[in-house]
């Protein structure tokens, strides 16, 4: 395969394509016959009013700028806690929680496949001592946290970790804010995560949202994830209908458990800013319409909490280059634009360096700046919604929506969001969708600077080295050696006649079918780890212990799920 | 080279790596550039990616690995293979790798070892490179 | 023991391959599947070697149905049955061959993988290369392969799709037709053909809405057929190895009832392989004439019917010039 250069000339030069990154044909020029088909108050209203395309609130971020928010995700947990002290200082509440590679996949350190992954990409939170070391200190009633594993189990075992800590301490369950983004769909098509089978996977997800409801009403249960498809090859019509998809059936669900969507309350989508300025901006404006309607006409929603939509960012990684990586510098830059034009809650925006490893705390001060540049010194969020009524905003916002509709409605002629991933179809989809990238990259009909154009011979200048000179080590043997060994003294050391009792109520919840959440916090107290909580939770609805069929059920469990 | 020689590459991914569009890249461009292209899935031990590259018979393993750790993968599958009497089956390696990986990677014998953004070109030509 | 990839001992590949096939290590038979495969040199002789050699002894399955019907899940299933009663097994898991570039992605091992530390299973998966309608000729010789290497159980899963479904029969004792509930299987099964292969009906996934109906639907097509042939048709959960039992013992039980045909059976199936070495044999022959026909077609001084007949002419004279020169 040649890598042809694109043709573009430097000086004057051309657009190479005519259509918005999802493919939408685009005119030259729009102006209000585009528009002569939308009523203002029906399909696109004041900021706070249904159907709240243009912002949930009238004063928007007058009144409240967006969450800025990272993974803050260290090897160990005394690091990690460290780091969540200096950003709590410097301001920054929104705290994302994640673990290791290894216990996303729901295995302990010490199982075998867990060695080359061990604390990569986080701590290794494998049970109630590490969460305590990782929060210590933290004011744990004041943050917002954030949950975006991979696997179905981490949002049952973690959830439950944080309440154990909470409850350990005294502290009011009222106070506990944040989310999980807990997308049944996002784990198997993305992730193919091991832990749980789909069937699981859909119950597990619905035990944590009934009893999150129920029990600590400042937690959003469910956050359906598009980044991740997104960042997989699906494009933003796709994106935003596998969200209203996957929303559209876990509220279904929990209907059947007696849970309508005014106890539920405000809906929480995972969205990706992609580099597509204007279909990005779209995209927010559009979940927050189609969402409004879906609960009000489906769901019945009578509340105007339960009609809104919560978007929470993260900005594409893919977009990022480690070719010439000062450039990702602009589109970080756009993305974070795109977000604040489009009225989101929270984001989390890519440093300039994440292509060629993890992020340095140097630029992510320098992606915190760039917010604040945008907000105090380019005055971008000073009105809502700015865009608004612009004949080509609102046109892509009504055309995006027709093809957003036609995508649900194939979903639903194939049975539905769940029969769509258990074919294959949803996969064939997000395969077709990257291809077409790869494709478009390869005959230059998407322009990458400084990959597929716009390249330059010869040596790289300072700043560009200096962004590639920061390297991502990982663990030494020593430190991974010294974390197996930890795991089995902490499992041989606990209290197993109090343990015991708990872990069996965990496999009878999930033999009987009850919730899971609740005897898992019990059980997590005493020390079940995540890898004996997914095993435990396997056994009860019938599958073997160990997801990746590598260990024998220990010993310990064998004698737990004895009849 | 036989006429009807296929090059059949193993595309293995070790452990707990979640990241899997690298690979399935790799495997899509491999078929369309003739070969034939095997995934062992994500989620493998360095013993099962051994004993598929031996059953397959393939040219060359290609190991995919995002998580920092590509030296100590393909250590462990370097074993394996010995287990099993292979002592000169060619492998790549491709990922998140530093220029310290490389060394270590190059020391073992694992040549081809491409960061992120590597032209698909120079891959290929690599794999044919040692495939024959 | 040592083997190494690149020939570096001096001895040939084949001979090479055949020792090791007879001392039972596994990259003898690794390296034979890739001789037949690539055609190499002295491919012939290898496989005559495993014909001689190869064990009727050994059970032959065939599982087929459309992607994403559970297939290597079940499959999955099979293999942990046999190896639970100490039987070796052998896989051959066959996916197409992109028609474009000639490449293939084989990705059945993913969901046999818990499979790969256990020294009495092999899976090769196979590309369907350029098979003439049907089983790819690499398939066909690699059963017989798998046969001289001697498994207990040897498990051939194909993508149902096109000709190899059907064309699978053929070649093993026992098939298996899989079916999922609500993926237009009824269309599927309307084609011709399947139901005279399929010996066993399975509808995986079988906690999905639309199970019942499904084995209704098939039950009521299989009524045209006698009663002591009609294939049963049960109900698998593969991935919670639901059902696996029941599907075994029919196995068993068609195992059984076939026996009885055996020896017409195997009749049948060497007059298949006879059949399908000759086709592939003059397909070989004609190949270099194709080009040239084509041309004179194109030009309309020749249709496409006197072309043919015109190759199989000068096929036919290449042969008497061969028995020619023997005689002589």
């Amino acid at each position: 395969m040649a890598n042809i250069e694109a043709k573009v000339d430097r000086k004057a030069g051309h657009m190479v394509r005519t259509a918005t990154q999802s493919g939408l044909e685009l005119k030259p020029f729009y102006n209000a016959e585009d528009i002569n088909h939308l009523s203002y108050e029906k399909d696109i209203g004041d900021p706070g009013a249904f159907p709240f395309t243009r912002g949930l609130y009238p004063e928007m971020y007058r009144d409240r700028l967006w969450l800025k928010s990272f993974i803050v995700s260290y090897a160990t947990a005394e690091e990690t806690n460290q780091a969540f002290r200096n950003y709590i200082a410097n301001g920054l509440t929104d705290l994302r929680l994640l673990c290791d590679l290894p216990t996303q996949a729901g295995i302990d350190p010490d199982h075998p496949s867990a060695w080359n992954s061990m604390m990569c990409g986080g701590v290794a939170t494998y049970a109630i001592p590490v969460y305590e070391k990782m929060l210590e200190g933290l004011p744990l009633g004041e943050a917002i946290f954030e949950f975006a594993h991979a696997g179905m189990s981490s949002f049952l075992y973690f959830y439950g970790l944080l309440v154990a800590v909470m409850e350990n301490k005294g502290i009011d369950l009222q106070t506990l804010r944040g989310n999980s983004i807990n997308d049944p769909i996002r784990t198997k098509l993305v992730y193919g995560c091991p832990d749980f089978p789909t069937k699981l996977d859909r119950r597990i997800c619905l035990d944590h949202i009934e009893y999150s409801i129920r029990n600590t009403p400042n937690w959003r249960p469910i956050a359906p994830n598009g980044v991740d498809p997104c960042q997989g090859g699906m494009d933003a019509i796709k994106e935003l209908g596998g969200c209203l998809a996957v929303a559209t059936q876990v509220m279904t669900d929990l209907a059947a458990r007696g849970i309508a969507i005014d106890d539920f309350g405000a809906m929480v989508f995972a969205l990706d800013a992609e580099s597509d300025f204007f279909e990005t901006i779209v995209k927010f404006r559009l979940a927050r319409k189609m969402w409004a309607k879906i609960a009000r006409e489906k769901f019945g929603a009578k509340t105007k909490r339960a009609m809104q939509l919560k978007i929470g960012i993260r900005t594409s990684g893919l977009s990022l280059t480690s070719q010439k990586p000062l450039n990702n510098a602009a589109r970080v830059t756009l993305q974070i634009l795109s977000c604040v034009l489009g009225g989101v809650n929270s984001l989390d925006a890519s440093s300039i360096d994440e292509a060629i490893g993890l992020p340095s705390l140097e630029a992510r001060i320098f992606n915190l700046d760039t917010q604040h540049i945008i907000t105090h010194e380019a005055n971008v969020p000073l009105v809502a919604d700015p865009l608004g009524g612009s004949y080509y905003v609102e046109w892509l916002t009504s055309r995006m929506e027709q093809e957003v509709n036609s995508y649900l409605q194939e979903i639903e002629s194939r049975g539905g969001i769940f029969a769509c991933l258990e074919t294959g179809w949803l996969n064939e989809v997000m395969e077709a969708g990257r291809l077409k990238v790869q494709r478009e990259k390869a005959e230059n009909k998407r322009l990458i600077v400084g990959v597929n154009s716009f390249r330059e011979e010869g040596e790289e200048g300072p700043i560009n080295k200096a962004i590639r000179d920061i390297a991502y080590k990982s663990p030494s043997l020593a430190a991974r050696e010294a974390m197996v060994a930890e795991v089995k003294a902490f499992k041989a050391g606990r209290d197993k006649k109090r343990l015991a009792p708990l872990m069996k109520e965990v496999y009878r919840a999930t033999k009987e079918n009850r919730n899971t959440q609740r005897p898992v916090i019990e059980a997590a107290k005493a020390g079940m780890t995540i890898g004996e909580c997914v095993g435990v939770i396997r056994m009860g609805a019938g599958y073997n212990y160990d997801p990746l069929k590598e260990i024998e059920t220990p010993e310990f469990v064998r004698e737990i799920v004895k009849e | 080279m036989p006429k009807e020689k296929k090059i059949r590459v193993l595309i293995a991914k070790v452990g707990c790596d979640i990241h899997e569009r690298g690979a399935l890249t790799l495997l899509t461009t491999f078929r369309d550039e003739g070969m034939e292209a095997i995934y062992t899935g994500r989620y493998q031990t360095p013993k099962g990616v051994a004993n598929a590259a031996v059953s397959e018979d393939v040219d060359v393993i290609a190991l995919s690995d995002h998580t920092g750790s590509l030296p100590i993968i393909a250590e462990a599958v370097l074993a394996e293979l010995k287990k099993l009497g292979v002592t000169d089956m060619p492998i790549i390696a491709g990922g998140l790798l530093t220029q310290e990986d490389v060394k270590v990677l190059e020391r073992m014998g694992v040549t081809g070892n491409y960061g992120p953004g590597t032209p698909m070109d120079v891959i290929l030509t690599h794999i044919r490179n040692v495939a024959c | 023991m040592e083997v190494f990839l690149h020939n570096l001992t001096g001895i040939p590949r084949v001979d090479e391959a055949i020792s090791l096939m007879k001392a039972r290590n596994i990259r003898g038979l690794t390296r034979a599947i890739s001789i037949v495969e690539n055609y190499e040199e002295g491919r012939d002789a290898l496989l005559n070697d495993a014909f001689q050699r190869a064990s009727e002894a050994c059970f032959t399955l065939g599982f087929t149905g459309a992607p994403g019907v559970g297939k290597s899940t079940l499959v999955n299933a099979v293999i942990r049955h046999y190896r639970r009663s100490g039987k070796t097994v052998g896989v051959m898991a066959v996916d197409p061959t992109s028609p474009f570039s000639g490449g293939a992605v084989l990705g059945d091992r993913i969901r046999m993988q818990e499979h790969n530390p256990d020294n009495g299973v092999y899976i090769r998966s196979l590309a369907s290369r350029k098979a003439l309608g049907g089983l790819s000729e690499a398939t066909k010789y690699a059963l017989y392969l798998y046969k001289a290497f001697g498994f207990d159980v040897i498990i051939v899963e194909t993508l149902g799709v096109g000709q190899d479904e059907i064309d699978v029969a053929r070649y093993v004792d026992v098939t298996t037709v899989l079916l999922v509930p609500g993926y237009g299987d009824t269309i599927q099964m309307a084609k011709a053909g399947i139901m005279e292969i399929a010996d066993l009906f399975v509808i995986n996934k079988s906690d999905r809405p639309g199970a019942d109906l499904l084995k209704k639907q098939v039950q009521n097509i299989l009524y045209m057929k006698a009663e002591k042939e009609r294939p049963p048709v049960l109900n698998t959960i593969a991935d919670q190895n639901e059902g696996i039992d029941d599907v075994m013992e029919a196995i068993a039980e068609v195992r059984q009832r076939k026996a009885l045909q055996g020896q017409e059976r195997h009749r049948k199936r060497i007059v298949e392989e006879i059949r399908s070495s000759v086709l592939t044999r003059l397909a070989g022959d004609a190949e270099p004439h194709l080009d040239e026909m084509a041309g004179k077609v194109l030009t309309l001084s020749m249709t496409p019917i006197e072309a043919a007949e015109l190759i199989i002419r000068r096929i036919q004279k290449g042969c008497l010039e061969d028995d020619e020169k023997n005689s002589i």
